[in-house]
């Protein structure tokens, strides 16, 4: 369940993108694990450390709210700062260069030990409600599903009034024609840059419920083709509608849970060896499926409703 | 909109010099001309003369090599687009460019000017002026796709209308912005005779309204017996220019462009 809802932040913050602007950002990982890795920054407490850990930037033991106002901020600054140069290329272009950002983070995050723990990554991070629960397992994931839910709903709330405003309009229209937006009288650059930035910001959050969840996070987890799962999820779902990326993401949760757990079932034991190759396959087959017969996804995008005026 | 005193023969609009290359083709190659204000005025030329690239630049969305552009006097080229839809100039597409899924209204809608809601500070701190500003833009949609009539299509995803449709679109969302000058890239061409007499009697009244056209047309009935000044634009600079029946009469444009 925990996971699935942090795909479905991930998957709100591409469709602002993709869904909404036809930006494709291919370096999603990029802003997932800076989310991640400034909320795990600002939460962890110091020292004392195990002895096989030689520690990260850190010690600043913030609750859960400014770390995850800090990872937005985060990769809300680094989306903008890094969109800024790239915004004006070609879509092709655009995808390959936040693709590549993705990787440059990653080895970022590998090698820069003293900020980020290097390969092993960032170790002891709290979850916000332990501390009132105590330590029983089941509660404490309880809490963290309770934290992600509401987070979907409010990011959910909050996307599905700007994207439904004349402001998302624009950015429907950008993707639709971006030259035709732009001689209608639209400064698209910006309206790009808006999207990208508020996209950036929703997976910085869905980082920060990652690193709290975990409570370990390493660079092994932010492997840059994980990027396209969350395109699965968003194509799966309905491309432009809020509430179908979330369903996608569930949805593809769903199967990978099941999925994985096939082998374990008796009629499936001759197989088992064969079944994370045949999940790819599905998983394959089921896009193509979709493309060809249902390319709006699931959920199609609302029109437009303007009732006429009295 | 301030109401500069324009001399009738220093034109609304007027490029000097104006030279776009692309790699080592000159679409425009120092072109000079003026339109002057509530007229409409046809560019016509042979195909590839550069009347396509004129507008376009004209309207920002290439930038010049060289030259001059100004409007109302004022220099506007190195503009962004955007920046002169709010001085007051609109273009519409050869081919129409319609926003595939968007329904109609919303393709004028957001062709509208000045709307506090495309600015995201303004949804939180002033959702009422957001509203207020959307009801003004969606009763002037309202009155535009009535005078284009489009009114039964409005809800409809505007990918589905057919040709003739999508340039009445084309054309009804230019004129969301109120523009003082619009530019009219083949406003007839592939739509039938009856649609073409309304399309006509439209830009007509968009005249009496005050409004300058400008218009790139290849059906010379049209220009001939609609336009008010012919310019002949011939390898990316003026050739000639006049009413309709000096150009006709004069032997250069009927050379290079008009035939035997």
């Amino acid at each position: 369940m925990i996971p699935a809802g942090i795909f479905a932040l991930l998957a709100l913050g591409l469709n602002i993108q993709w869904g909404h602007t036809g930006l494709f950002n291919g370096g999603i990982a990029a802003f997932f694990a800076i989310g991640a890795y400034t909320a795990a920054i600002l939460m962890t407490a110091g020292p004392p450390f195990p002895p096989f850990y030689s520690g990260h930037l850190g010690g600043y033991s913030q609750p859960f709210a400014i770390a995850a106002l800090g990872a937005m901020a985060m990769a809300g600054l680094v989306g903008f700062l890094i969109a800024i140069p790239i915004l004006r290329l070609r879509a092709d272009y655009f995808a390959i260069a936040t693709l590549a950002l993705a990787e440059v983070i990653r080895t970022i995050i590998t090698n820069a030990e003293g900020l980020t723990g290097g390969t092993l990554g960032v170790i002891q991070i709290p979850r916000p409600f332990d501390m009132y629960v105590g330590g029983d397992p089941e509660v404490s994931d309880a809490t963290v599903a309770i934290l992600v839910l509401g987070l979907i709903v409010v990011v959910y709330a909050i996307l599905e009034y700007i994207t439904q405003s004349p402001w998302g309009r624009v950015l429907r229209g950008i993707r639709e024609d971006e030259e035709a937006t732009l001689a209608l009288g639209k400064n698209v650059y910006w309206f790009r840059l808006q999207a990208f930035v508020v996209g950036c910001v929703v997976m910085g959050l869905a980082g920060a419920v990652l690193s709290t969840f975990l409570r370990v996070i390493s660079p092994g987890q932010f492997d840059p083709l994980s990027t396209f799962a969350i395109y699965v999820m968003v194509i799966l779902g309905g491309s432009g509608n809020n509430r179908g990326v979330v369903l996608g993401a569930f949805l593809y949760y769903a199967f990978d849970w099941v999925s994985t757990r096939l082998k374990d079932l008796p009629a499936f034991t001759g197989v088992a060896a064969e079944i994370p190759y045949l999940r790819f396959m599905t998983i394959g087959v089921l896009l193509v499926l979709l493309v060809l017969y249902r390319p709006e996804g699931i959920l199609r995008e609302r029109k437009g409703s303007y009732p006429p005026l009295r | 909109m301030e109401a500069l005193p324009t001399p009738v023969d220093a034109g609304i609009l007027r490029t000097q010099d104006l030279v776009k290359t692309f790699g080592g083709l000159r679409a425009l190659d120092g072109c000079t001309l003026s339109v002057r204000e509530r007229t409409i005025t046809g560019l016509i030329g042979p195909n590839g003369a550069g009347k396509s690239t004129l507008f376009s630049t004209i309207m920002g969305l290439y930038a010049p090599d060289s030259g001059e552009i100004f409007f109302r006097g004022e220099r506007v080229d190195g503009e962004p687009t955007y920046r002169l839809v709010q001085k007051g100039l609109a273009k519409t597409f050869q081919i129409p460019r319609e926003l595939r899924n968007l329904t109609v209204i919303e393709n004028l809608m957001i062709s509208a000017k000045d709307l506090h809601g495309e600015h995201l500070p303004n949804l939180v701190l002033r959702p009422r002026a957001v509203k207020a500003r959307e009801r003004e833009a969606q009763r002037k949609a309202e009155e535009l796709l009535r005078f284009v009539g489009l009114t039964n299509l409005r809800d409809e995803y505007a990918k589905n209308l057919s040709g003739g449709q999508k340039k009445l679109l084309e054309l009804s969302r230019a004129l969301m912005s109120d523009p003082a000058v619009l530019l009219l890239d083949e406003p007839v061409a592939g739509v039938n005779p009856t649609l073409t007499l309304r399309i006509l009697k439209m830009i007509e009244q968009l005249k009496q309204e005050g409004r300058t056209i400008f218009l790139i047309e290849h059906d010379m009935e049209v220009v001939m017996n609609r336009c008010d000044w012919i310019l002949v634009l011939h390898q990316g600079r003026k050739l000639a220019e006049g009413p309709p029946a000096t150009v006709k009469a004069d032997a250069q444009v009927v050379e290079a462009y008009l035939g035997q």
